[in-house]
């Protein structure tokens, strides 16, 4: 049961096609696990469809027909059509297979100070930092703040934060001020997609050391 | 043209998808480029590239129709988003492909998926013309910024000068009105 969706505003960008993509690839991740908020995308593709056919029609060139026509037979520079799958235990959902794929486990795992483990992805949209965080069972990420805003989205395992719990699939939004010390589930590995537009502002000690290393 | 039915639209994605339809392709072609073609105006995009949208999409359209599947999603939806995505590959160089999420409800989902339980998706689109006429100006010009101009909540909260909150539940708003909307179907 998946408890923490994105909100209406986000999957309404989503389903325009205005998001960036780097935030678009957390709430695809988030689709993959949640048919709910699938549904709700689904709508508003609807929504779009009847605005789109509601437009007033524009003057297309006279010969537009033909040359489409003549370009029909043209071989398509496409990928094969992507596999409809349910997402799979331990391994990288289908919307980050551009970036990484593969079993969780098995990724370029990079060690931040310590405390947590990151696989960086390469640059996706400008302003925005993409990229995987590991915490240990009953670790946590130092207490920091927001500069800007901070998208989470939990692959494995889970996580506890400010009272609230997130489990695999729930999706979360952090911005301001508010500070946040998130504590990974005792058992297992919290593998999470992280999804910035800022850095993040960590207040202690331990959070100046590691500041640095998740620089934008 | 005037407006068709989605029947009218699956027949002719039907065709291509069958038997490589040109015929049906040039029936869809004029009354869906022109209106790709403003598609792709309303965003600022000057003539010249407008048409290659519309062109550029028609051609997704022949190539992708096979994919369509009836129950998944209405024509009318499954056609926007092909637009949607050529118009962000244009305008932003981003490829949304692996965006396309169809995932089957698994172990991990929410009960009360499937297409008979959803609300505008399932529906002609017709209906769903219809049901944009209750909405209020307000939620009306959300929805047109949004999806025809490609503006993000944020721009559409400081060009209408409304709170970030407002703006979140004129889309609740809105969605939720347009379902109450439809008409009563057997399920």
């Amino acid at each position: 049961m998946i408890d923490h969706h994105p909100a209406a505003e986000l999957l309404l960008d989503f389903a325009t096609g205005a998001q960036p993509q780097a935030l678009a690839l957390a709430v695809a991740g988030h689709l993959e696990f949640c048919s709910a908020c699938r549904n709700v995308v689904a709508d508003l593709e609807a929504v779009g469809g009847a605005l789109l056919e509601t437009l007033p029609p524009a003057a297309i060139s006279e010969g537009a027909l033909d040359a489409c026509l003549s370009r029909l037979d043209e071989q398509s520079a496409g990928r094969a059509p992507q596999c409809p799958c349910a997402p799979v235990r331990g391994r990288v959902p289908a919307t980050l297979r551009p970036y990484l794929s593969g079993r969780l486990k098995a990724l370029p795992w990079q060690s931040v100070g310590g405390f947590f483990d990151e696989v960086r992805l390469p640059p996706i949209s400008s302003g925005y930092r993409v990229s995987l965080l590991r915490v240990a069972p009953t670790k946590h990420v130092p207490e920091h703040a927001h500069e800007g805003n901070e998208y989470m989205l939990v692959l494995a395992g889970g996580y506890t934060s400010g009272g609230r719990h997130y489990a695999v699939g729930d999706f979360s939004e952090c911005a301001g001020d508010e500070a946040h010390t998130p504590v990974a589930d005792a058992g297992e590995d919290c593998v999470c997609l992280l999804v910035l537009d800022a850095p993040l502002a960590f207040r202690d000690a331990d959070g100046q050391r590691i500041g640095p290393l998740l620089a934008m | 043209m005037a407006d068709v039915s989605d029947e009218w639209l699956q027949e002719r994605i039907a065709a291509i998808a069958a038997r490589r339809d040109r015929g049906a392709f040039a029936e869809l072609f004029c009354y869906l480029a022109p209106r790709l073609q403003a598609f792709a105006q309303a965003r600022g995009m000057s003539d010249r590239r407008a048409a290659e949208m519309a062109r550029e999409t028609m051609l997704l359209i022949w190539r992708k129709a096979a994919e369509f599947e009836l129950g998944q999603t209405s024509p009318s939806a499954w056609l926007f988003a092909i637009a949607r995505d050529k118009r962000v590959d244009l305008c932003r160089g981003e490829d949304r492909a692996h965006l396309a999420v169809t995932a089957p409800p698994g172990p991990s989902d929410d009960a009360g998926s499937g297409p008979a339980a959803r609300g505008l998706a399932g529906r002609a689109s017709g209906a769903v013309r219809e049901a944009l006429l209750v909405l209020d100006p307000k939620q009306r010009i959300v929805l047109e910024k949004a999806f025809v101009e490609d503006k993000t909540h944020l721009v559409i909260a400081a060009e209408l000068g409304l709170p970030l909150d407002a703006v979140r539940s004129q889309i609740r708003l809105a969605l939720a009105r347009m379902r109450d909307a439809l008409p009563v179907t057997r399920s």
